[in-house]
């Protein structure tokens, strides 16, 4: 079976999660025997480097497995001449999974920067349309059997592609606007996710919870959703432990954006401290909610037990894992949330919001709603004090989170895959 | 007979009038902070080191080259040219006499060299050039009395004067500057205090009539200090001859014209191409040539005047911006809860008997930690100001954050510990039993 896949960034160069979702899907597909192109949209040479810098994938070291898998013709990378960027504007932040900033490529300035505000409502959409009317031309020069999109950014190219060649398509749901926004969508993009959730023949979403949202905001027929839950992929279980720790941390690790719900963190942080004012909680992550957390931080007054990093690379959340005793992901709305499974894998305990697809799986998780900072506090200062409680808890999510695996997902995706091709 | 007493008397008051001396007071400000080096979360705990001594270094040299050693040499010709007769004032921060011992003692021998001359009067101010005096008065005290032990050390003299940092004058300072025995104390003459009065007199504190207060002359002072080569200003080129004529353009009965600037305004802020030297050298003959003008250290004009009236400044007045308040360093939630968090922390250091720590403790309380994180000219929301380390006030606010929970820790182990294990901070805890993983 040969799958013609469009997404938009990839390993090593990826900023968010949708491009380790990617990874470990492909991944997981090929270990299945499935063969993948794998379509990514770059930059051509001089183009708008004042304002962005995306690495073609061409130019970036694959890990280890893909160049195998591409020797032996499992996988074909292709490079569609296109701006297209994925987390344009901090309010464009698309993907809604996972630990963020694994590369120092987003964490530039120039790419991170104000450079590309407005690209969101102009030139982002122009350039989406640009990946799509380059996508028949893909479809032609190759033969596949099924068409595999990945989030609203490349439902056009499916779309375009499909019609084109006459095959079928899969629209991915790792996230939506109604995630991302709230009761403040962008029109224009909820619109192409429904166009695209409507022309897919199938619909895959990461959660029950985002296929609720797809019945329920996109007016999806039930029948032609699928749920596959997102994996992790094994990295190193025995980060770094602190000898010389002298202070209990709480962390939080996102995209500091209205969808991941930093104030709820901040407002049960000042709960805590009030409890035991010998806690650190730490920040993990940009966004355009950052200098206001780090104001709302000071006006609480509890800025001498907050620390914001910024952005953080992988070798610094393997270590904040490591010093981490609490890990809190108060989304307001998360349709998985991978980067709670990454910690649940390195033994940290684990509070997330009822608003979130990982609550499926991570059934060891202490759950709040996102607003309940007074239940956010407690479940953080119970598991601060009770030793038995938080070894436990670690023990059980570490075990939940192997069992997560991206194989595991694949073979969903196949199930589904067959469902259309038969 | 009558008419021609009254003429005599008249003459005779007329000769006071004319012999009435008229003085100008000038003051230099010298500090350089310790500026913070890139300190992270994850450095809390695991690492010292919080000052960029690189960085420090290198403005060190830079304005030592530019203004300390060029400015500091000729003010010493002056002296010499003009014995008793041109006169000026210094004061400075315990962070630069500490910076200059350490990587530019060449520099502070000049200095030293310049301080010897009786010309040359030296004046107290708080050794971290902190803003200790709106914390807490006793750590104000404990800091200016530090001060006062090291102008000491390196100048043999003993200031009467007090300079409070950044001119940050109020009546609560000013009181606490009486009790400690200060006989005058420097501060701004802003208009919003002087109202129709005259910053060219000497006043009283309202407080403590004791206490003599010399109020800077801004606009005479700023002419030097920022518009000297300002584009634009149509007064410029600024010549002695002209700063004299608009000296004697005061009024004659006006005794005192305090010009108080930072020392780099020579050298640094205007560049000795823009002809600042050439005026500083000019400056005395041309104040001796055309007017009645004397130079005066502090300590001589409170010995000289006696003042005319009280003034008050209920809230803190400094020199700083247009505002002339405290906004340039606390006042955003920012710098308020930096300042808190630094000052709760005053207890546990008086507790405390190892040197780094009180060390590193004046050198957090520099002010300019807290100017950094001043938000008034930074548009919110400006991302890409945030990510320039040194461009943002959210960055220098984290940093700063970062480093104080660091010395936050130092200061509880360095007091959990007997003394003999004080000097090593790192304690080797057992992993936490959770995380230990046997598989």
């Amino acid at each position: 079976m040969r799958v013609l896949m469009f997404g938009w960034e990839f390993p090593p160069y990826i900023s968010g999660g949708l491009g380790t979702a990617c990874y470990g899907l492909t991944k997981g597909l090929m270990e299945h025997g499935a063969e993948v192109l794998f379509v990514l949209p770059r930059l051509f040479g001089g183009e708008d480097a004042g304002t962005m810098r995306m690495i073609g994938a061409a130019e970036a070291e694959l890990p280890e497995e893909f160049s195998r898998f591409m020797e032996q013709g499992k996988m074909q990378l292709l490079q569609v001449n296109t701006a297209l960027f994925p987390y344009a504007t901090d309010k464009s932040y698309l993907s809604g999974d996972g630990a963020m900033g694994y590369d120092a490529t987003f964490q530039s300035k120039t790419a991170m920067g104000g450079g590309l505000t407005g690209m969101y409502g102009s030139r982002l959409m122009d350039e989406v349309f640009r990946y799509a009317s380059l996508a028949p031309d893909i479809a032609a020069r190759h033969s596949f059997d099924l068409i595999h999109a990945h989030d609203w950014l490349t439902y056009p190219a499916g779309m375009a592609a499909s019609s084109y060649a006459g095959k079928p398509m899969i629209a991915h749901v790792h996230a939506t606007e109604y995630d991302r926004s709230g009761d403040f969508p962008n029109e224009r993009v909820m619109q192409i996710e429904k166009m695209g959730m409507q022309a897919a023949e199938r619909v895959i979403a990461v959660s029950e919870y985002t296929k609720k949202i797809a019945i329920k905001q996109y007016h999806i027929d039930e029948k032609k959703v699928d749920v596959v839950h997102n994996g992790v992929l094994p990295g190193s279980e025995k980060p770094e432990v602190r000898v010389d720790k002298t202070f209990p941390v709480v962390v939080f690790l996102g995209r500091v954006t209205f969808q991941k719900g930093p104030e709820y963190f901040l407002y049960a942080a000042a709960k805590v401290l009030r409890n035991n004012p010998d806690v650190r909680f730490v920040v993990a992550g940009h966004g355009d909610k950052l200098l206001s957390m780090i104001t709302l931080a000071a006006r609480l007054k509890i800025s001498s037990r907050v620390s914001f990093t910024g952005f953080i690379n992988s070798d610094d959340i393997g270590q904040l894992f490591g010093d981490s005793d609490v890990y809190v992901m108060p989304s307001v709305s998360e349709p998985f949330g991978i980067s709670a499974l990454e910690a649940a894998r390195a033994g940290v305990p684990v509070i997330i919001s009822r608003q979130t697809g990982v609550a499926e799986v991570l059934k060891s998780a202490l759950k709040t709603d996102f607003w309940d900072v007074d239940g956010m506090s407690d479940a953080i200062i119970a598991l601060l004090q009770h030793n038995s409680l938080r070894r436990w808890m670690s023990r059980n999510g570490r075990q939940q989170a192997r069992m997560q695996t991206w194989n595991k997902a694949a073979s969903r995706v196949l199930t589904t895959y067959s469902k259309l091709l038969s | 007979m009558e008419q021609g007493s009254f003429q005599g008397a008249y003459n005779v008051f007329k000769i006071i009038i004319m012999k009435k001396k008229r003085y100008i007071c000038l003051y230099f400000q010298v500090h350089q902070p310790y500026r913070l080096g890139r300190f992270r979360y994850f450095d809390i705990g695991r690492r010292g080191g919080y000052f960029d001594d690189d960085k420090n270094r290198a403005i060190l040299d830079k304005v030592s080259a530019k203004c300390y050693l060029p400015a500091t040499l000729l003010l010493q010709d002056l002296v010499r040219s003009y014995p008793g007769r041109f006169k000026c004032s210094f004061s400075f921060s315990g962070m630069v006499l500490e910076q200059l011992q350490e990587m530019n003692p060449k520099v502070l021998s000049v200095f030293q060299e310049l301080l010897s001359q009786p010309e040359v009067e030296v004046l107290a101010e708080t050794y971290g050039h902190s803003l200790s005096a709106l914390a807490s008065q006793k750590e104000f005290e404990k800091q200016v009395k530090r001060h006062g032990e090291m102008i000491m050390s390196l100048f043999h003299q003993q200031p009467t004067v007090l300079r409070n940092t950044e001119l940050i004058y109020s009546d609560s300072i000013g009181k606490y500057a009486a009790e400690m025995g200060f006989k005058g104390i420097l501060a701004e003459g802003a208009d919003r205090i002087l109202g129709w009065r005259s910053p060219n007199f000497l006043y009283a504190a309202s407080e403590a009539p004791a206490l003599s207060l010399l109020l800077k002359n801004y606009r005479l002072s700023d002419d030097i200090a920022f518009r000297f080569s300002q584009p634009g200003w149509n007064e410029g080129p600024l010549t002695a001859e002209k700063f004299v004529h608009w000296l004697n353009a005061i009024p004659e009965d006006e005794p005192l014209v305090n010009l108080f600037m930072d020392y780099e305004t020579f050298g640094e802020h205007q560049w000795a191409e823009s002809g600042i030297f050439d005026f500083l050298q000019a400056l005395p003959e041309a104040v001796f040539q055309n007017s009645d003008f004397q130079f005066i250290t502090p300590s001589e004009v409170l010995e000289q005047l006696h003042p005319v009236d009280r003034i008050s400044m209920p809230e803190p007045v400094s020199w700083a911006d247009e505002a002339r308040d405290l906004s340039a360093w606390l006042g955003n939630p920012l710098q308020d809860d930096a300042f808190e968090s630094l000052y709760r922390l005053q207890s546990r250091v008086e507790n405390c008997a190892d040197e780094h720590i009180q060390r590193d403790w004046q050198k957090l309380q520099t002010s300019d930690h807290f100017y950094y994180m001043c938000t008034k000219y930074f548009a919110d929301g400006d991302v890409h100001k945030y990510f320039n380390p040194y461009d943002s006030p959210y960055e220098a606010f984290v940093n700063y954050m970062n480093v104080l929970a660091d010395f936050e820790l130092r200061l509880e182990t360095a007091a959990s510990l007997p003394p003999a294990l004080r000097r090593s901070f790192k304690i080797q805890r057992e992993a936490i039993p959770h995380r230990v993983q046997t598989d």
